[in-house]
């Protein structure tokens, strides 16, 4: 029964969130996941306790279960969002589409307008007199970027530098 | 708890710090564990065994509380996989990330600037796409168009799904 109970609760997080999304609140649509997921989290906790007690495998269980199921679904959801080509996917399944299509579609200069309007929105970039500049909360997130690519040892990407 | 089940489960998130450990200290330097299906084969290998001993140990107790404890270890490799594999790929640098390094280490630029120079690497990336997606046996060219085969429509489907439930309008 936990473990129908996690599923269950990670359904009404999902329809939740779903819900959330509908309304007119400017939160991003990560922010509304962890908001609806931590209360209904929240609430399967307090169930599973009250069932099995605190130190049961059963609630443990239950609430991991939850925890990686809200983990695939936010996973999942961001990268059907910010995926170019999750969203070619999307595009070929409505329609056939030729080469000059999709080049169309997928306009390199547009796309390129769209990530730097969204990094202004995120606070990470901001618009000066001489130009677009990193603000603080883009430096760390650089950083941070920088750390994690030296960990995994991932090789500088050729592209980060604009073409002279 | 019963001392047994605090056992077990020390035991199991010990493995999970061991296979994160080896990672560290012995495989990130070698090439294979830093392409995609490498570190994807490490972690799919891994649960795949460790879901097969946690079952096997919870079918030969066949108790409630060792099936729990079971499935329990089964989501902690879960959570602790999808999480490194998104960090390795976040890692990687995606497009916004290569555009806002490549302007933290020029200074501030006009934006027509960079939207001339980052062009060019989405032309790149277009053609990098399709060759992933035909080879991914994802889609395929049938004649002058691009098609999606069978597994496509699917991975398709369950992508609409996702944006539909969460009202998510525009993607990529």
């Amino acid at each position: 029964m936990w473990f129908v109970d996690a599923l269950l609760a990670v359904l009404i997080a999902v329809i939740g969130h779903g819900a959330f999304c509908r309304a007119r609140i400017s939160l991003n649509v990560v922010t509304r996941f962890l908001i609806v997921g931590g209360i209904v989290g929240g609430c399967l906790i307090w169930w599973l306790v009250q069932h099995y007690g605190s130190l049961a495998p059963q609630t443990w269980a239950g609430v991991l279960v939850y925890a990686f199921c809200c983990e695939l679904y936010l996973f999942l959801f961001t990268l059907a969002m910010s995926s170019v080509s999750a969203n070619l996917l999307m595009n070929l399944s409505r329609r056939a589409m030729t080469d000059s299509d999709i080049e169309r579609l997928y306009d390199s200069r547009q796309m390129v307008m769209t990530r730097l309007d969204r990094l202004v929105a995120a606070d990470l970039l901001v618009e000066t007199p001489s130009g677009l500049q990193m603000t603080a909360k883009g430096l760390r997130m650089v950083r941070s970027f920088n750390y994690l690519r030296d960990f995994f040892r991932h090789n500088t990407p050729t592209h980060n530098r604009p073409a002279d | 708890m019963h001392p047994e089940f605090s056992i077990i489960a020390v035991i199991g998130v010990g493995y999970l710090i061991l296979h994160l450990l080896l990672y560290v200290f012995v495989l990130r330097d070698r090439a294979l564990f830093q392409t995609e299906g490498g570190i994807f084969i490490y972690h799919f290998i891994s649960a795949v065994i460790f879901t097969v001993v946690c079952l096997a140990a919870a079918i030969l107790h066949s108790s409630d509380s060792t099936i729990a404890l079971a499935i329990g270890l089964i989501a902690v490799h879960g959570i602790y996989s999808v999480s490194f594999l998104e960090l390795w790929s976040l890692a990687q640098g995606g497009y916004s990330i290569s555009i806002l390094s490549g302007v933290g280490s020029q200074g501030a630029l006009p934006r027509s600037t960079l939207i001339d120079a980052y062009a060019c690497i989405g032309d790149a990336k277009k053609g990098d796409r399709l060759s992933i997606l035909s080879r991914s046996s994802l889609a395929r060219r049938d004649g002058d168009r691009w098609r999606l085969s069978a597994r496509g429509r699917v991975l398709a489907l369950l992508l609409n799904t996702l944006l539909q439930l969460a009202a998510i309008k525009r993607s990529g």
